[in-house]
C-alpha cells in the first residue's frame, strides 16, 4: 500500500539521466523517456530504488565526522532507510573524522551515530580524505586492513570497489590503480576518493591536476562510476568520457550555496542540506537516490556500466 | 606491518639525493627499532590501541633523537634541491593551480619543531602529483607534506616531524 501510494509508475529508463524531485539545479540531460514517482511529504521517506533480491545494495558518505547534530540526524536518515533497503555496506569518501583523533572522538563521530548500522553487521570501506590521520588505515571498522589504497569485491553482483588516497598520489600509488584496474574483470568497476576530478563547488572545485592523472587511466579501463567528496555539497556530473561522477561531500559538513549553477558539467546538484547516497547495483543497471537530512530524495537515476569494446 | 624498501633515487639523482637517501635509511632504521620495541600495531586495530601506539612509538623517537633540527635529514644542499623541484613545478603552465592546491586548507603560520608532534589542529596538506614525482620516492612509513610554506617531513607512523625544508616556496 506504502508502495502504491508513493510510486505512481516503475519504469525505468536505461541511459544516464537526471531529474529533480525537488528544489535544488538541474540539467536535463538527453531527453529519455522517464517516470517520476510521486513523493511524500519530507517526513516521510520515499526511495525510487528497485530493492531486487541478490542485488548488491550500497551507500556512499562523505566529509561526515563532525560529531555534530547534522551528522547525527543523517545517520537516522541511513538507519530508517536501512530497515526498508537492507544495504550490505557504505563507502566513505574521506574527512571521515575532523578535528582530534582520541578514542572517544572514534565513539562519538563514528561509532555511536552508524551504531544501528555496524551492529548490523553493514560494511564500511573507508578512503582518507585531507582531514584524517594516516592511521586510520589500520582501523578495524574502516576496514582498509592497513592499506591506503586498496580493492575488494563487493558481497553481490560482478562489481569491484577501488580506494585511492588522493591527498598523496605518489607514483606507486598511480601505477597500482593503473595495473588493478587493467586486470580486473569485473563488470563493474567503481572507483573512490576524496578529491573531486570534476565538482562545480567554489570552495575547492574540480582537482584539474589529479583529474590529467587519473582520468585517462579510469577511462582506458572501463570504470563506469567515480565517488567523491571534499567539497560539502551533493553533485552528479554529466557524464565526462562515458563516466559518470559523484560528489558526496556532505555527509556531515554543508557549504551551503557553494555550487556554481551555471556550470554546464552539473547534471544535479545539493548544496542546501545534508545528503547521502544510496544505490543499488543489478546486471548492468545501476540505481541511484541522494537522500538528505529530512528524509526527501534529492535526486534519483539509473545509469548503465559501461562497456569496454 | 610490512616496511617499504628503502628509497630509490628520484629523478635528478645527484649527491644530495644519494645522502639524502642515506639519512632516511637510518631515520627508518630507528623508527623501526622502536616500533618493533612496543609490538606491531595491527591491521584492524580499536581506537585505543591507533592512539596509544602512535603516542608511545612518538615519545620513544623523540628520545631517541633529542638533538634534532632543522637540517638533520634534509642537508643544505637537498633543501636547495627540493626548493628546485617545486620552483620547477610552480612555473609552468599550471603553476597557479598548483600554487592554489598546495595552500588548499594548508594555513600559513602554524608553529612546528622538528621531533614535534605534527599539530592535529590542521588538515594534511594535499600534495601535488607534479612534485611527489620530482622528489626521491619514500618508504611508505614517511611522507612529504607542506605546513603553510614548508616541506615537511612526516612519520605517518609517529605522527612526528622528522624534519622540514624552511621556505620552500614563496607564499
Amino acid at each position: 500500500m506504502q508502495r502504491l501510494k508513493s510510486f505512481v509508475c516503475a519504469a525505468f529508463v536505461a541511459i544516464t539521466l537526471s531529474w529533480s524531485s525537488s528544489a535544488g539545479y538541474a540539467r536535463q540531460a538527453t531527453a529519455v523517456r522517464s517516470a517520476q514517482p510521486a513523493t511524500a511529504t519530507s517526513a516521510e521517506q520515499t526511495t525510487q530504488l528497485p530493492n531486487r533480491a541478490g542485488s548488491l545494495k550500497f551507500a556512499v558518505l562523505g566529509d561526515f565526522g563532525t560529531g555534530e547534530q547534522r551528522q547525527y540526524q543523517l545517520a537516522e536518515q541511513m538507519v530508517k532507510l536501512h530497515e526498508r533497503f537492507a544495504f550490505d555496506m557504505v563507502i566513505l569518501v574521506g574527512d571521515n573524522l575532523y578535528g582530534s583523533e582520541r578514542p572517544q572522538d572514534f565513539r562519538k563521530k563514528f561509532e555511536t551515530p552508524y551504531k544501528p548500522l555496524l551492529d548490523a553487521n553493514v560494511k564500511f570501506y573507508a578512503s582518507l580524505g585531507n582531514h584524517d590521520a594516516r592511521e586510520q588505515r589500520s582501523y578495524k571498522l574502516f576496514n582498509m586492513e592497513g592499506k591506503l589504497y586498496y580493492d575488494f569485491k563487493a558481497p553481490a553482483q560482478n562489481v569491484r570497489f577501488f580506494a585511492l588516497e588522493s591527498t598523496y598520489p605518489e607514483p606507486d600509488q598511480i601505477k597500482w590503480i593503473s595495473d588493478e584496474l587493467k586486470k580486473s574483470s569485473d563488470d563493474w568497476k567503481i572507483v573512490f576518493f576524496h578529491h573531486p576530478l570534476y565538482s562545480t563547488a567554489n570552495r575547492h572545485g574540480s582537482d584539474v591536476r589529479l583529474r590529467e592523472t587519473l582520468e585517462p587511466i579510469f577511462v582506458q579501463n572501463g570504470v563506469s562510476v567515480v565517488f567523491t567528496g571534499h567539497d560539502h555539497v551533493y553533485e552528479r556530473i554529466t557524464p565526462q568520457k562515458n563516466i559518470t561522477y559523484f560528489v558526496t561531500g556532505s555527509g556531515g559538513k554543508l557549504a551551503t550555496g557553494d555550487l556554481d549553477t551555471k556550470s554546464p558539467i552539473m547534471a544535479r546538484g545539493y548544496d542546501r542540506d545534508n545528503v547521502f547516497l544510496a544505490a543499488e547495483i543489478s546486471g548492468d543497471e545501476m540505481w541511484f537516490n541522494a537522500i538528505s537530512r529530512t528524509g526527501e530524495t534529492i535526486d534519483s537515476g539509473t545509469l548503465k556500466r559501461r562497456e569496454m569494446k | 606491518m610490512a616496511s617499504q624498501n628503502a628509497p630509490t633515487i628520484g629523478p635528478g639523482a645527484n649527491g644530495a639525493t644519494v645522502e639524502f637517501r642515506k639519512r632516511v635509511e637510518d631515520y627508518l632504521a630507528l623508527q623501526q627499532k622502536l616500533d618493533k620495541s612496543i609490538g606491531e600495531l595491527p591491521t584492524e586495530a580499536s581506537p585505543q590501541q591507533l592512539d596509544a601506539h602512535q603516542r608511545a612509538l612518538g615519545a620513544l623517537i623523540q628520545k631517541a633523537r633529542p638533538d634534532a633540527k632543522v637540517g638533520t635529514v634534509f642537508s643544505p644542499e637537498m633543501q636547495a634541491f627540493v626548493k628546485q623541484v617545486i620552483g620547477n613545478a610552480l612555473k609552468g603552465p599550471a603553476g597557479g593551480t598548483l600554487r592554489a592546491s598546495i595552500l588548499d586548507e594548508n594555513p600559513v603560520n602554524t608553529p612546528i619543531h622538528v621531533n614535534g608532534r605534527y599539530p592535529d589542529t590542521i588538515p594534511m596538506s594535499t600534495m601535488p602529483p607534479d612534485i611527489l614525482r620530482g622528489l626521491p620516492e619514500l618508504p611508505k612509513e614517511l611522507e612529504y607534506r607542506f605546513v603553510g610554506d614548508r616541506l615537511v617531513l612526516l612519520d605517518v607512523r609517529a605522527h612526528l616531524i622528522v624534519d622540514y625544508v624552511e621556505d620552500a616556496f614563496p607564499v
